[in-house]
C-alpha cells in the first residue's frame, strides 16, 4: 500500500507538470528530487512515507484516498522543496544538491517545487468533493508555509538559541509542517472539529518527535562522521545552556564556537552534555510528545484500520 | 521548562534523584516544580532501570536516518 499510494502521489505530480508551462528540461531538474516510482528519479528515503499522511488521516476520518490526491502532492512537494531550501540555506552537503548541479539550481528547482504547490492546490476548486473546502485548505498550506520561513529565519540569524526559543523553531519549522499533513487530511472528510484537532495534534506531535530525531542524527554525524556539524543551535545543547552552572556553560559555548574534530574536544563536549543530563532530557520530551500524539490521536479516532498505521508511524520513532 | 530543571536535579544531584524514586511529587513540590504524569513515569521508569540508557553515544547508536530527508 505504501508504494502504491507513494507511486500514485508522484504520478499525480509529473502529470500536472506535463500540462504546465515548465519546460521539459526544467521538469526533469525536478524529477530528480521526487522519490524513485514513475517519473521520478531521487532514491526512495524511509522519511517518504510521510507524504502519506494526508491519505491515512483522511481514511482514518472515513474518507477515501482519492479525497486526498492534490493535497498529498502539494505537501509532498513541499516537504521536498523546505528541504533542498533548508540544505542550501544551511550549506549541507546533500546529494540532490550535487545531482541539480549545485545550489543555484537547487534554489531554482525549490522555487518549481513551490509554485507547483500553488499549482495543484488550485484544483482544490475544480472537484466537486473538494471544491467548497478549497480556500479554506490553500490558506492553511500557505500560512503554515509563512510560519515555517518565519522559524528557518530564526534559525539562520540567530547564532545560538535558548531552549525557549528552540522550541518555538522546532515548533514553527516542524510541528506545523506536520500538522497540517494530518490536518488537511481529517479535514477533506470530516467536519468535525474533535478530529481535525486530534489529527492536526498527533501531527504536531509527530513533527516535534521528528525534529528531536533530526538533532539526535546531527550528534551522530558529529561524533561518527568528518561531516562539520553545528551543535551551536541544536537541542542538547540548548537544554545544557540552561541548566549548567556559568563555568561549564562558558567551557560548552567555547567548544561549540568551532566544529571540532581532535577527539579531546570532542570527548569533552560530549562529556559536558552528559554531565548536564542531556540525553536523558531529550528523551524525556520524546516520551511527552510521543504520548500527547497518542493521546490525540485516540481523541481523534478510538479505532480504524488506517488509525493503527498511524499508531505505528508514530510509535516507531521512539527511541527505546 | 520544569522539565529541563528537574532532569538536570537529577543528573547532578542523588539525594534528589533517590528522593524523586520514594516520594515524585514531595520532591518536586519542594522545588516548586509541576510536571505531568506521563512525565513523572518516564523519569521514574529511567531512574529505576538504567540511568546509563540516557548517554548520548548509547542513544545515538541504533539510530536510522528518519528525521527529515
Amino acid at each position: 500500500m505504501t508504494h502504491n499510494q507513494l507511486f500514485s502521489i508522484t504520478q499525480f505530480i509529473i502529470n500536472n507538470w506535463d500540462s504546465s508551462s515548465a519546460w521539459p528540461d526544467f521538469i526533469n531538474a525536478m524529477r530528480l528530487v521526487l522519490p524513485k516510482g514513475n517519473g521520478g528519479i531521487a532514491p526512495s528515503k524511509e522519511s517518504d512515507r510521510w507524504a502519506l499522511l494526508p491519505g491515512l488521516c483522511c481514511q482514518a476520518s472515513g474518507g477515501d484516498l482519492d479525497l486526498t490526491e492534490e493535497v498529498s502532492a502539494a505537501w509532498l512537494l513541499l516537504y521536498i522543496a523546505a528541504h533542498l531550501f533548508d540544505s542550501v540555506e544551511d550549506r549541507d552537503q546533500v546529494d540532490e544538491i550535487k545531482d541539480l548541479g549545485g545550489p543555484g539550481s537547487a534554489i531554482n528547482v525549490a522555487n518549481g517545487l513551490l509554485l507547483s504547490v500553488s499549482l495543484i492546490l488550485n484544483k482544490l476548486h475544480d472537484k466537486d468533493q473538494t471544491k467548497s473546502k478549497a480556500q479554506q485548505l490553500s490558506s492553511d498550506f500557505y500560512n503554515t508555509v509563512l510560519l515555517m520561513t518565519s522559524g528557518q529565519h530564526r534559525d539562520i540569524n540567530d547564532h545560538q538559541l535558548t531552549l525557549k526559543q528552540w522550541w518555538k523553531v522546532a515548533e514553527a519549522k516542524s510541528g506545523s509542517f506536520f500538522s497540517l499533513a494530518c490536518r488537511c487530511g481529517a479535514q477533506l472528510m470530516s467536519d468535525d472539529p474533535v478530529k481535525i484537532t486530534g489529527y492536526s495534534d498527533y501531527g504536531f506531535h509527530l513533527g516535534m518527535m521528528l525534529q528531536i530525531r533530526d538533532d539526535i542524527e546531527d550528534l551522530k554525524i558529529f561524533l561518527e562522521s568528518e561531516i562539520p556539524v553545528n551543535l551551536q543551535r541544536s537541542l542538547a545543547v540548548a537544554y545544557a545552556l540552561e541548566v549548567l552552572p556559568e563555568t561549564d556553560k562558558s567551557q560548552l559555548k567555547e567548544l561549540t564556537e568551532i566544529t571540532p574534530h581532535e577527539p579531546e574536544m570532542v570527548n569533552r563536549i560530549i562529556e559536558i552534555l552528559n554531565l548536564s543530563g542531556a540525553g536523558l532530557y531529550m528523551l524525556a520530551e520524546m516520551e511527552r510528545h510521543y504520548e500527547s500524539g497518542m493521546t490525540s490521536l485516540k481523541n481523534a479516532d478510538p479505532y480504524s484500520p488506517a488509525g493503527e498505521k498511524l499508531a505505528a508511524l508514530i510509535r516507531e520513532l521512539k527511541l527505546d | 521548562m520544569a522539565l529541563a530543571q528537574v532532569v538536570y536535579q537529577i543528573s547532578t544531584d542523588k539525594d534528589f534523584a533517590s528522593r524523586m524514586q520514594s516520594d515524585p511529587h514531595g520532591a518536586l513540590d519542594e522545588q516548586g516544580w509541576t510536571l505531568s504524569k506521563e512525565e513523572i513515569a518516564f523519569l521514574l521508569s529511567t531512574l529505576r532501570s538504567n540511568t546509563e540508557r540516557s548517554e548520548i553515544r548509547r542513544i545515538i547508536k541504533p539510530m536510522l536516518a528518519w528525521g527529515w530527508r
